[in-house]
């Protein structure tokens, strides 16, 4: 049941993270006839932290990740992103619940989807590096699985989540390069904590 | 080491780093009564040997015996360690608790299906399905503290138990250093098992 809601909740503010990022730019009444579409494909590092960092201190060397951008003005680019980044641990833990307490080498992972409708502001114009300030908002599906032993535990939610980013885009010709740092923080849902890490993005794109 | 390469996949298939030891599918378990009375107890006996739990009165016995004198030796030394004094499981002296020993093997199959991929041209294809059927023996040891003055009924209840579960190796000696080494992480994860000592229980 508490899924469910986190479910719905998630939906609604995703959605209206969706209504907002489009109107923003419409508002201000500054739509460019820059209307091509940026593709890329992204590397990304990722550090957990908070809570995320309970479960799984190693840092993620496994993620990929997949955006759209399109350009509005001559500054500003609203898209969509989705990446999946896996956390793995492995280490001998003694985990107590309520019914008992278990010992043995666990294996635990965590599967991290973040779905997020972006816009991105650009410092800078020209062909030289632009610098950009972003934001992600949507959500962020999780699936957490614990191996110890023959055992095997896993929940899975999905929570609105935000993702500010910071980042330099390198054009050339018709391609683009792209480094990034971005934050992704989700709220807690089902029976999962608040979800937070820090990615290194590393992107390349055609324009 | 087939056991072990058979848990492996079972276990670790999407892995990057898994299990690389039999040691490392051990599993200790521990839980105990909230209303039990350590503080009460100071005397236990224990009968010498370890007995099987078969699924059903026609099933072929499995564990293996030459382990249960390593399980009792170690279950004895850690009670002694917490204050509690054996005494003969027939003899005429009174004891406030008994403790029982039980091990169980299981056969596991484990079924699964695989799509080995080639090269070819303008993509990679799908050969024909590759599906292992394979097998691997675990293990489980119990001890479990029961106090039969409070039995109701001829049911008594466990008011402490220790489990530990694992692949079994195949070799007497590795399996039971593993139990020894389980049986010491039991008592280890249970600081309120102590002999005449009051302390709060917890899970």
């Amino acid at each position: 049941m508490r899924s469910t809601r986190g479910a719905r909740s998630a939906l609604s503010l995703t959605l209206a993270a969706v209504v907002i990022l489009i109107a923003l730019p419409c508002g201000a009444g500054v739509i460019m006839p820059y209307g091509d579409w940026q593709w890329g494909a992204s590397y990304q590092v990722s550090f957990p932290t908070g809570d995320t960092a309970d479960f799984t201190k190693r840092t993620s060397w496994r993620g990929v990740g997949f955006e759209g951008n399109r350009q509005i003005n001559m500054q500003q680019s609203v898209g969509v992103s989705v990446s999946w980044n896996v956390f793995h641990e492995k280490a001998y833990h003694t985990s107590t619940t309520a019914r008992g307490t278990v010992s043995g080498t666990q294996l635990r992972d965590i599967n991290s989807v973040p779905i997020l409708v972006t816009t991105h502001y650009e410092l800078r114009q020209g062909r030289q590096a632009r610098p950009y300030l972003g934001i992600g908002l949507g959500t962020l599906y999780t699936h957490y699985r614990t191996d110890v032993g023959l055992f095997t535990s896993s929940q899975s939610a999905w929570a609105f989540a935000v993702a500010p980013e910071i980042g330099v885009r390198m054009p050339y010709d018709k391609f683009l390069g792209y480094v990034g740092l971005r934050w992704v923080y989700a709220t807690d849902a089902g029976d999962l904590p608040k979800q937070s890490y820090t990615s290194i993005i590393l992107g390349f794109g055609l324009r | 080491m087939g056991a072990l390469a058979i848990a492996a996949s079972l276990l670790l298939g999407c892995h990057p780093d898994g299990i690389e030891s039999f040691e490392e599918t051990d599993t200790v378990y521990t839980t105990a009564s909230a209303d039990a009375r350590f503080d009460t107890m100071v005397t236990y006996a224990m009968p010498d040997t370890v007995y099987e739990i078969l699924g059903d009165e026609n099933a072929e016995p499995k564990w293996d015996h030459a382990l249960d004198d390593a399980i009792i030796e170690q279950v004895a030394a850690n009670l002694a360690a917490r204050g509690f004094s054996r005494v003969d499981f027939d003899g005429p002296a009174g004891r406030d608790a008994v403790v029982l020993l039980f091990g169980v093997t299981a056969e596991n199959w484990y079924f699964y299906s695989w799509y080995p991929w080639y090269p070819g041209w303008g993509g990679w294809y799908p050969i024909y399905p590759i599906d292992p059927v394979v097998k691997f023996t675990s293990g489980t040891a119990a001890v479990n503290l029961i106090e039969p003055a409070q039995a109701v009924n001829d049911t008594v209840k466990v008011y402490w138990l220790g489990a530990i579960n694992g692949v079994a190796s195949g070799s007497t000696n590795l399996d039971r250093a593993r139990l020894r080494n389980g049986i010491d992480q039991m008592f280890t994860q249970s600081p309120y098992l102590e002999a005449g000592e009051a302390k709060e229980v917890r899970p």
